[in-house]
């Protein structure tokens, strides 16, 4: 046993998925990588079409407010305002946590 | 709609090459301008649509060509004031291509495309299409084929060799419902490339008729090669049609929520495949399984025809970045995960801990299964002969899979090391190659004298028929030490396959029984050889010899496999002989009941024509015989269960000849058995044209004397292995010999015939009983008679492994033991085997023989 570590945790979590969930309006998704993210989370945004969200690496951009980062461990880290361990056992605990779903 | 010119004539293919001068489709441009600078492409073809009465013009599509091969299908159905046609799609629903020709008789095929439907058009056969690429199906008008195929008519949807062209074979069988079929497989001769259709198939057709084609234009054809063309395609769909499979549909059907991202499917995993192997995730903990990463890459399920049907894993792995090699597993391997050392080394380490291994082989399944990384699965068959695949009936060979249109695609077969004997080639493309084959064939069977080469060349042409008919006998080619019969059986076996040769067949009698009874299950339907019954060095290794046969021959006769358990104490499932077995041997077995489940033939040295041996043997090299019976299969399949029902008559109507004719035991059915192979192969000759019928027809009744000859011999050979038979035959012999000796009735020399009885020679060893000439009756001392009758049959290697009631029985049963007293046992009259008579001046308790038995086995 051992503390997730980062690439264990992206390979676990699909940004995707990780995406469909924190973002409620984003439009669905119809391809991979770069696409609409709908409202950015990190200023006051009204309009559409300012925040891309790529869907295989996780990175993200505002181009209004010029946030942006690499992966979804950067996003969750600066939208919850956690360090990088904390982030990291956060996605675990919200994301990977035993479900029952296909073990135990 | 526009009216059709007047002037349309009723070719086959009524397509002008280009566009027409004046008329609804004069508006066809003869180049075709991309947007953006795409180039400018040339006019190849254009293809009317038509209505079923071929009267209308419905619009065009035409074909540009630009350089680079790049090609646009352009609509022409906006008719302008004029009554031209102009680029712009049909209203929806669309008209169908090819609806003109739904009045030609027979199958109606589904193209994709108007190039494949016009190619089909060309050798006169009902096809159709839909305008708008393979996308576009759901918005044409299928009603004309709905109409079609509710009025009885076969309607056949032939998808392009590719995932896109099986989507619109599901497509378009989801418009017409149940009624609408499907290729399977593209048919035999398609070429094996990704996207092959009718256009591809045609195209091969004439290649090998030496015939240039631009796939686009009506081929020049004579009526015969259309005709031949026709009858080709019709044979080989009917080799690969079925209902469409719901994998195609579900392949073909939409995602939910239209396009969509695949990436959503998944959703979080808590098993990861790193670099550093499989790791299980748990919140906020991860735990490593091993340090390797493994997927599951294919599933194949082994058919060998039983209910049985293994799956065998695949495995691919990957250690520190390097591939490992592929490790192939049972599923039962796979779950108690020790083969991680096994097959990768022990650097692939599996982590300890209670679970792991669960969670390691849950894990490995899970993520094989995840994504788009699908394991493939597949089966692969293990056996030999005919199985009925999607409705079609085929043979199934380690090389070419035979069906009615010859050679079927898609079906893997694995016969382990059987593989190299048992590789059919595909059937005969031409007549002359058919000919040639049928050819090699019929010479094969001429290098032995008849009475050798008949039952040998019915067996192969038997074989294939041997489950369908339950075929219970065995052919036991005996023959002295060179007299090259394992040369002359590889000649038939490589009716099978090339690879038959004198050194490499079936089985031997040296293998263990098992493992002779697996390769006449496996070898199902096909002649398998077991070579070299010879005496042993020693009395236990025959003893030992004797078992496998007795073994294998009762499977054999009784078409029975031999009952076992599993580990769990439950029945296995059983695996009778399948295969006809050909046994080679220099001596016929002891014993009646296994006698009677052969049918003995027996060579002489230097029987054979060596120069006719030396080309079969090429021929057999070549693979001419396989090809031979690749074709000879092929025209089986075609109409198999009615070939069956067809072959049962026939042998029960030569059983009941032979039997009338005056043969009896076992002997008619296996007369019958041969007969009918040997019909088969003469058929076969016969339609290769190779004989008339009236040359079939004297071959036929010269193999049926010759086979009737063969089972009379064969009956007395099993009369003689009869131990009633056998113990009359040896007490003569004993006598006359001088081995033991008869006194008369008086205790005397016997006064006449003194030889007879033992005297011959002057030496008296050992008395066994009286003969009293007066009354024509021996009397023989029980045990003495018995003790001395079974030491010489041991001596003479026919032992009477038989006991004494049971021989006593028998013998009273063929007449050649009489009556003996009558006495009370228990309260009840009790029939005795021997009677008490008075010999001087006793009583003695003895065994009555009528004097004759010594006469008649004298004389024969």
């Amino acid at each position: 046993m051992a503390a997730l570590r980062a690439d264990t945790l992206k390979a676990a979590l699909p940004a995707a998925v990780y995406y469909a969930r924190m973002l409620p309006t984003m439009p669905p998704a119809r391809r991979g990588g770069w696409n609409d993210g709908g409202l950015c989370p990190f200023h006051e945004d009204a309009h559409k079409g300012n925040f891309r969200v790529n869907l295989d690496t996780g990175a993200f951009v505002c181009f209004a407010c010029g946030e942006k980062g690499g992966d979804i461990i950067a996003f969750h880290q600066r939208t919850r305002n956690l360090s990088f361990p904390d982030t990291i056992a956060d996605l675990g605990r919200s994301f990977l946590a035993s479900s029952g779903q296909y073990d135990d | 709609m526009i009216s059709a010119p007047a002037s349309r004539a009723e070719p086959v293919d009524r397509t002008p090459p280009l566009r027409a001068v004046d008329g609804p489709l004069s508006r066809v441009r003869p180049t075709w301008q991309r947007d953006a600078g795409g180039g400018r492409g040339r006019l190849m073809r254009v293809w009317p649509y038509l209505s079923e009465d071929g009267a209308t013009v419905f619009g065009a599509v035409a074909r540009y060509q630009f350089d680079g091969g790049s090609k646009d299908v352009i609509p022409y159905f906006k008719a302008d004031e004029a009554g031209h046609f102009q680029p712009g799609a049909a209203p929806q629903p669309r008209p169908l291509f090819g609806l003109d020709t739904l009045n030609r008789e027979g199958i109606v095929i589904i193209a994709e495309g108007e190039k494949d439907a016009a190619a089909l058009h060309s050798i006169g056969i009902a096809a159709v299409t839909s305008p708008g690429g393979g996308k576009a199906a759901a918005k044409a008008d299928w009603s004309p084929l709905l109409r079609a195929a509710e009025s009885g008519r076969d309607v056949l949807s032939w998808p392009d060799h590719d995932a896109p062209g099986r989507a619109y074979a599901a497509d378009v069988a989801g418009l017409l419902g149940p009624a609408c079929g499907c290729l399977l497989s593209p048919p035999a001769g398609t070429p094996d490339t990704e996207g092959a259709g009718a256009a591809d198939w045609l195209h091969a057709q004439l290649l090998a008729m030496n015939r240039e084609w631009d796939g686009l234009t009506a081929p020049d054809l004579t009526d015969d090669e259309r005709r031949t063309l026709r009858r080709r395609l019709l044979e080989a769909v009917a080799a690969v049609r079925g209902k469409v499979p719901p994998a195609w549909a579900a392949a073909a059907a939409p995602k939910s929520g239209g396009t969509h991202y695949r990436g959503l499917d998944d959703g979080p995993t808590r098993y990861v495949a790193t670099d550093r192997g499989i790791i299980r995730v748990e919140g906020e903990k991860e735990y490593q399984l091993c340090n390797f990463r493994a997927a599951i890459i294919e599933e194949v399920q082994r058919d060998d025809g039983t209910p049985d049907k293994p799956r065998l894993l695949t495995i691919e792995g990957a250690r520190d970045g390097k591939p490992l090699p592929p490790a192939v597993l049972t599923v039962e391997e796979f779950d108690r995960m020790s083969w991680p050392a096994k097959h990768w080394g022990t650097a692939c380490m599996v982590n300890p801990g209670q679970g792991v291994r669960d969670h390691l082989q849950f894990g490995i399944k899970y993520l094989s299964h995840r994504g788009d990384s699908k394991v493939r699965e597949r089966t692969v068959y293990t056996h030999t002969g005919w199985r009925q695949i999607q409705s079609a009936w085929v043979y199934l060979s380690a090389g070419a899979v035979i069906g009615a249109g010859g050679q079927v695609d898609g079906i893997d077969v694995d016969l382990g090391d059987l593989g190299e004997l048992y590789r059919l080639p595909a059937p005969s493309r031409t007549p002359e190659e058919r000919r040639e084959a049928a050819a090699a064939s019929m010479e094969a069977a001429t290098i032995a004298p008849p009475e050798v080469a008949i039952p040998l060349i019915a067996c192969v042409y038997l074989a294939p028929f041997a489950q369908h008919l339950a075929v219970d006998l065995a052919l036991w080619l005996e023959g002295p030490s060179r007299s090259m019969k394992s040369t002359l059986a590889a000649v038939m076996a490589a009716h099978f396959g090339a690879g038959a040769e004198r050194t490499a067949l079936a089985a031997s009698w040296l293998d263990t029984p098992k493992s002779i009874s697996q390769k006449l299950f496996m070898l199902a339907d096909a002649l398998a050889v077991v070579d070299d019954y010879a005496p042993q060095a020693s009395a236990g290794d025959q003893a030992k010899l004797d078992r496998s046969v007795h073994e294998v021959l009762r499977g054999i006769g009784n078409r029975a496999g031999r009952g076992r358990l599993t580990s769990t104490a439950e029945l296995q499932t059983r695996r009778p002989p399948r295969a006809f077995a050909l046994c080679t041997a220099e001596q016929y077995l002891h014993g009646e009941s296994i006698s009677a489940r052969l049918f003995g033939v027996t060579m002489t040295p230097r029987s054979l024509d060596m120069k006719r041996l030396n080309r079969a043997q090429a021929a057999a090299k070549a693979g001419t015989l396989a090809r031979a019976m690749a074709d000879f299969l092929c025209t089986a399949a075609r109409d198999f269960e009615r070939c069956r029902t067809q072959m049962r008559a026939d042998w029960q109507r030569l059983r009941d000849e032979l039997l009338s004719a005056g043969l009896c035991g076992r002997t008619p059915d296996q007369g019958a058995f041969l007969l009918l192979g040997y019909g088969k192969a003469l058929a076969h000759w016969q339609s290769a044209g190779l004989l008339t019928p009236e040359d079939g027809k004297a071959m036929f009744a010269e193999a049926r004397s010759v086979v009737f000859a063969l089972a009379k011999t064969h009956e007395r050979r099993v009369s003689s292995a009869q131990p009633a038979d056998a113990f009359v035959t040896i007490l003569a012999d004993l006598l006359l010999s001088g081995g033991a000796y008869l006194l008369d009735t008086n205790g005397e020399k016997p006064a006449v015939n003194a030889d007879s009885y033992g005297w011959k020679l002057g030496i008296l060893r050992q008395r066994i009983g009286w003969v009293d000439e007066d009354k024509k009756e021996i009397y023989l001392l029980k045990d003495a008679a018995l003790e001395a009758i079974k030491d010489r049959a041991r001596r003479v290697d026919t032992p009477l492994n038989i006991q004494a009631a049971a021989l006593l029985r028998q013998l009273k049963d063929r007449g050649f033991l009489l009556s003996g007293n009558e006495e009370q046992c228990d309260g009840r009259t009790v029939d005795r085997t021997t009677r008490v008579v008075r010999i001087q001046n006793k009583s003695v308790r003895v065994l009555v023989l009528p004097l004759s038995v010594l006469d008649h086995q004298e004389g024969d």
